[in-house]
């Protein structure tokens, strides 16, 4: 392998301002074997940032450390100014900070519009009478949010969309009319926008994808990108794992690429598409040589 | 590169019978298909890889192959009998090795160990297993009562690999050979599977990294959302790949 | 220093009989995944056909160990793992513990039959005599005893280091599926692993009956005695041999000591029956010093439907249609008599299970969490019932709420970290310490104490009907407060944590808030539920919340369903039907239920053909939910059911 393209640490051109997410010097071994060594990146607010590398460089690992299901064996996790290393994946999360998964994890015995419910109340106490209350009349799943907006409107602390009930924020990722299918019983594709969906619920101001377009159509990838692009416009920051190529290409701001645990470089989409050591470590060993015999 | 030099037979599809056919097979996961019907015809003595992104499938496929998976539709025939509903057991003792992604490895237990549970194939003696084994991997020998799990990337492939050497089989399954070693050791490996493609086996290897796989391939495809997107030689193979892998 | 030298062989002696049990009981987890709480009961039953065999038919010695422990053992535990526990994978986490309390229900049951507990089984050493040895008396049996342990050890140690299928057992652990692709049939060797954990909870059993010279074997005493292996097999992880002996000893000895030099010194009137408790503190003690699982993303799919929820009008009208048919039933059956009991009386007392099994559909249900000491709080819940306020006032009800909810949340805190397994255990050892250590204490029920019936101002439930019928509403109204719980976002969180709690965390929601709410709520319900219970007939016993009852009523709620209201009722019904009439099959019919249900989530209920072969129109109305139906659970296709997803 080439030497590591150091990444940028310093101001991003963003503004600025503090990067939404800094991953310092990070590593992770599992066993005796590493799996992240020295991981450094960071994510701007307002931006889509792809991550990207072959099968098996750690990239579900190191969203497991920044989301707080993994702990590491150094380094630190800011977000924002705020140390979350240590900190446990829920508080993360009401700091604003969202994730999907690789395997997905949905509420699979709940429908997609209470798997978002479930994102929209996370705030909200369960002993208020209030909740009892509704129950008391209506289903579950979306109709019971409706025609409360307006305090639903409150818990969702991020901007990013003006949506406020399952029905509406799923119609938002292209899911409208679906709130009453059960999750488990839906396609991949939109599962996992089901997913998506339930990580904005909570407003978030990090949105951590992993593989969000694995399972999609053309047409559905296209919408997703777009999705993403219009998050990220609205001060989100989007950290993106896919192996779409051309999701990645075509909507990131920067990508980092991954290998053996390293990152191995940053730049621009244009700039990782031209980067020998990043087709090395696509194609294999002594492909730097050309792609064929 | 040494292996390069590995003499690959050169053999012509069309005048062999195939040692493994796929015919319209389908999987799924739950409700979830993920292969939606798979042809694919592996000509006895050829290495055949199977290429593509993550998540198209190539891992599932294998597992269908091997009996861990039972498809929805389709067949699998290995030599001119069809699997059927034969368990993973019965396959693997007729002559199937499949060696999973990750490490095919048992890493609570001892090199030795591990090289004992091989004789499950049946007609081995331990002495003989080890023998062959560290003959291939003298570093094995030095390592012999130490657990696996606790060895190198590198050492635990070669000991997964050692499974294909010492068992025999006609139809040989690797998958992602090379995930997560360092280029030198993969090398080293694929070296393994030249000698033993010499030796006559058929295999089919998933790989993620083109170039490796291509240079002892004597066929290869390409697997893209469940299905098989395209066939040809390897060196057409490669350069559809890259554009595959980095959309350009 | 004799005496203690003397206690100590003791005690190693006990240990050595809890080591082999516990190395069992670990073999057969570690290849095969499963914990099997029927470990006790096998070394039970061993322990009464040696008695039957020797002491009864005047077998030889050596003859009768053939034929338990090379005939009869093996040949059990490969029926098991084949009939029972093959048909089990890809079911739900939860069932295998269900099926395997099904089997220990079953086999007291039917050494309850077959060794009728009012004789008396005394054994004879295998070996009689003895010899002084440093000032101490030790018999030969003793001696043999532990040289049988430490061969065990050493055969066992050669057995998995040694030989190939002692190695494949060792394999299947690390991957079963590698396993079958080197040509060895995983299913195989956890039949290995089920046959040798059987003959060595029957060696065991025979050597732990042979340590009760003076006071004889009993079913409950057996069983509890070999569970002292289970606290030192989760000492040992359930994977490690050595530290399991080790702890088994440790354990052996600890419990010697207590019996021999703490208890004397302890208040006058301790019931004996306390040192019964002492195996379930073990197994408390040891599980909360296990570490905390660790959340992570499994990727697991369930594939399977879960039907509408009914809208609360729907709730509503199903209540009030309970109600009616109650209220029908009250005028018909009012002066109903049936084996000394008046009919609305049993009415009554289904009415209060029935809660108690409310309180498990909210728990087990819809959270997830395995509880089997519902009747530990019930019994409190009584208890409390018949002592606050001089009995049957309803600041005994408030009492038993509150108490309850302390307690389990009590219970919960240390124990909610842990994975559902060990969650499981730990509510088994809660369970049986409360019964061993508390109810049967003679001071506190007694022969049975008096609790009156509830009295309100101006109403008074002194008649059986107005009895009946309050505890009709009570159950109507718990039942409309649990649909309405799932309805409302506690119950929306509560299906989410038992779905993914990865997921859970990672929308910013904390578990252990949840679990010990939940926990502490269920809890609460079964308190209210052995409050009202109390009130029905007057009088309670510590008979009424025994330790086996408490897993033979959660089995009955899983075998019809035990994410239902109507599964909480049909099982009420089902319990106090046979324990009226036919007291000694309450858990043969319980283990069979179960074992028959298999991998079925839901339950009887949850069994699409069924219920459209059957249209029980009561089975959806009676429940005051109607949510049976097409119920289906979480995980009913092998392969797909609780299918990892991979690249």
């Amino acid at each position: 392998m080439s030497p590591v393209d150091e990444p940028r640490l310093a101001s991003e051109p963003n503004g600025g301002g503090l990067p939404a997410l800094t991953v310092s010097q990070v590593s992770v071994s599992f066993g005796g074997v590493s799996a992240l060594t020295d991981v450094n990146l960071v994510v701007p607010p307002g931006t889509v940032t792809g991550l990207i590398g072959p099968n098996g460089a750690g990239k579900t690992t190191l969203f497991n450390v920044i989301s707080g299901l993994q702990e590491p064996d150094r380094g630190a996790i800011h977000f924002f100014d705020t140390d979350v290393t240590m900190m446990k994946p829920y508080r993360r999360a009401r700091l604003g900070l969202a994730r999907t998964f690789q395997r997905l994890e949905l509420f699979g015995t709940l429908t997609a519009g209470e798997n978002v419910q479930v994102g929209l109340e996370s705030t909200v106490k369960w002993w208020q009478w209030r909740h009892l209350r509704k129950a008391l009349w209506r289903n579950s799943g979306a109709e019971s949010a409706r025609g409360d907006s307006t305090a639903v409107d409150a818990l969702v602390g991020s901007d990013a969309l003006a949506v406020t009930t399952p029905d509406r924020l799923l119609a938002e990722v292209g899911l409208g009319g679906m709130s009453n299918e059960q999750a488990n019983a839906m396609p991949t594709g939109l599962a996992r926008t089901v997913e998506l969906a339930r990580g904005l619920a909570i407003g978030p101001k990090l949105l951590l994808l992993d593989e969000p377009g694995s399972g999609l159509d053309e047409a559905e990838s296209q919408a997703l990108g777009t999705l993403l692009v219009r998050l990220a416009s609205t001060g989100m920051a989007v950290l993106l794992v896919e192996h779409d190529m051309e999701l990645v290409m075509r909507i990131c701001d920067r990508i980092l690429v991954l290998d053996f645990g390293h990152v191995i470089a940053t730049g621009t989409p244009e700039a990782i598409r031209s980067d020998p050591t990043v087709q090395a470590a696509y194609l294999g060993a002594g492909s730097t040589s050309g792609g064929t015999q | 590169m040494t292996v390069a030099s590995i003499p690959v037979p050169e053999l012509s599809p069309a005048t062999l019978s195939p040692a493994l056919a796929i015919r319209a097979v389908r999987a799924s996961y739950g409700r979830i298909e993920v292969l939606h019907g798979v042809d694919l015809t592996v000509p006895a003595g050829s290495v055949f890889a199977l290429l593509g992104p993550n998540g198209a499938g190539k891992s599932t496929l294998l597992k269908v192959i091997s009996g861990q998976m039972r498809p929805t539709a389709g067949e699998v025939v290995i030599g001119d009998k069809p699997v059927g509903k034969l368990p993973t057991e019965k396959l693997a003792r007729t002559g199937l090795c499949s060696i999973p992604e990750g490490r095919g490895i048992f890493p609570n237990l001892t090199v030795r160990e591990n090289l004992r549970i091989w004789t499950y194939r049946g007609g081995l003696s331990v002495k003989s297993v080890e023998e062959q084994t560290y003959a291939t991997f003298p570093r094995l020998s030095e390592r012999r009562k130490q657990l696996a799990g606790t060895m190198s990337g590198g050492e635990q492939q070669m000991l997964a690999i050692s499974r294909a050497l010492v068992t025999d089989p006609k139809v040989l399954l690797l998958d992602e050979l090379s995930m997560g070693l360092a280029p030198l050791i993969v090398s080293e490996l694929y070296e393994l599977v030249g000698t033993l493609a010499a030796q006559g086996k058929t295999i089919l290897l998933v790989e993620q990294f083109v170039t490796t796989a291509l240079l002892v391939a004597t066929r290869a495809a390409i697997m893209v959302h469940g299905k098989i997107q395209q066939e040809g030689t390897p060196s057409d193979m490669a350069t559809a790949a890259l554009s595959v892998y980095l959309s350009s | 220093m004799t005496s203690f030298l003397q206690y100590t062989i003791f005690g190693i002696i006990l240990g050595a009989g809890f080591a082999i049990a516990a190395t069992g009981l670990v073999v057969t987890y570690t290849t095969s995944g499963v914990f099997n709480f029927a470990h006790g009961a096998v070394g039970m039953i061993a322990a009464f056909s040696y008695w039957e065999l020797v002491a009864n038919h005047h077998v030889p010695v050596v003859l009768a160990l053939v034929i338990i422990l090379l005939i009869g053992a093996p040949i059990a535990g490969a029926l098991v793992e084949r009939v029972l526990m093959r048909r089990l994978h890809g079911a739900t986490a939860e069932r295998p513990i269900m099926v395997t309390l099904g089997l220990l229900v079953i086999l007291t049951g039917v050494a309850t039959i077959v060794w009728s507990p009012k004789n008396q089984y005394q054994l004879s050493p295998i070996v009689s005599g003895s010899f002084r040895q440093v000032s101490i008396n030790l018999q030969y049996q003793q001696v043999l005893t532990i040289g049988i342990a430490i061969a065990l050890v050493i055969g066992l140690r050669f057995l998995f280091s040694s030989t190939r299928t002692g190695v494949g057992l060792r394999a299947v652990v690390d991957d079963p599926g590698l396993l079958a692709m080197s040509g060895a049939s995983p299913d195989a060797m956890s039949q290995y692993g089920w046959i040798l954990g059987f003959v060595m909870a029957a060696l065991a059993g025979v050597l732990l009956a042979l340590t009760q010279e003076q006071t004889g074997i009993s079913i409950v005493a057996m069983t509890l005695l070999v569970v002292n292996g289970y606290a030192a097999a989760i000492v040992g992880r359930l994977k490690n041999i050595p530290v399991t002996f080790i702890a088994a000893i440790v354990i052996g000895l600890l419990e010697d000591y207590i019996i021999y030099y703490a208890l004397p010194h302890l208040s006058q009137g301790l019931n004996s029956d306390i040192t019964l408790a002492l195996p379930m503190v073990f197994l408390f003690i040891a599980l909360v010093m296990l570490p905390s699982v660790r959340l992570r993303a499994v990727g697991r799919l369930s594939t399977v439907r879960v039907p509408r929820m009914p809208s609360g009008k729907e709730s509503l009208l199903g209540g009030v249609a309970f109600f009616v048919l109650a209220v029908i039933a009250s005028v018909v059956l009012s002066s109903a008599v049936v084996r000394g009991t008046n009919l609305l009386n049993l009415g009554g007392e289904i009415m209060a299970l029935g809660i108690v099994g409310l309180s498990l559909v909210l728990l087990t249900g819809y959270s997830g969490q395995v509880s089997l000491c519902q009747f530990s709080f019930m019994g409190i819940g009584a208890f409390l019932m018949g002592k606050v306020a001089g009995g049957g006032s309803l600041l005994g009800l408030v009492a038993a709420a509150l108490v309850c909810a302390v307690l389990g949340a009590l219970v919960a805190l240390p124990t909610l970290r842990l994975r559902a397994l060990y969650f499981a255990l730990a509510t088994f050892a809660f369970a049986d310490a409360v019964d061993q250590g508390f109810f049967q204490d003679s001071r506190v029920f007694g022969g049975g104490i008096n609790v009156g019936r509830i009295v309100l101002p101006g109403l008074s439930f002194g008649g059986n009907r107005s009895e009946f019928l309050l505890l009709s509403v009570i159950f109507v109204l718990v039942a409309l407060l649990v649909l309405t719980i799932r309805r409302s976002l506690f119950g929306r969180r509560l299906v989410a944590m038992s779905d993914s709690p990865a997921a859970y965390a990672t929308v910013g929601l904390n578990l252990a808030v949840t679990k010990v709410a939940v926990f502490a709520i269920a809890a609460a319900l079964a308190g209210i539920a052995g409050g009202l219970y109390a009130t029905v007939n007057g009088t309670v016993g510590s008979s009424d919340f025994d330790f086996f009852s408490g897993i033979i009523f959660v089995l009955f709620v899983t075998v019809w369903s035990i994410r239902t209201v109507s599964g909480a009722f049909l099982a009420a019904v089902t319990f106090v039907v046979l324990t009226t009439f036919w007291s000694t099959g309450l858990g043969l019919v319980a283990g069979a239920g179960i074992i028959l249900i298999g991998r079925a989530a839901s339950g009887i209920l949850g069994i699409d053909r069924l219920s459209t072969l059957l249209p029980l129109p009561w089975v959806k109305r009676a429940s005051g939910g109607g949510d049976s139906g097409t119920l289906a659970g979480i995980g009913i296709t092998p392969m797909g059911g609780e299918a990892r997803v991979a690249g």
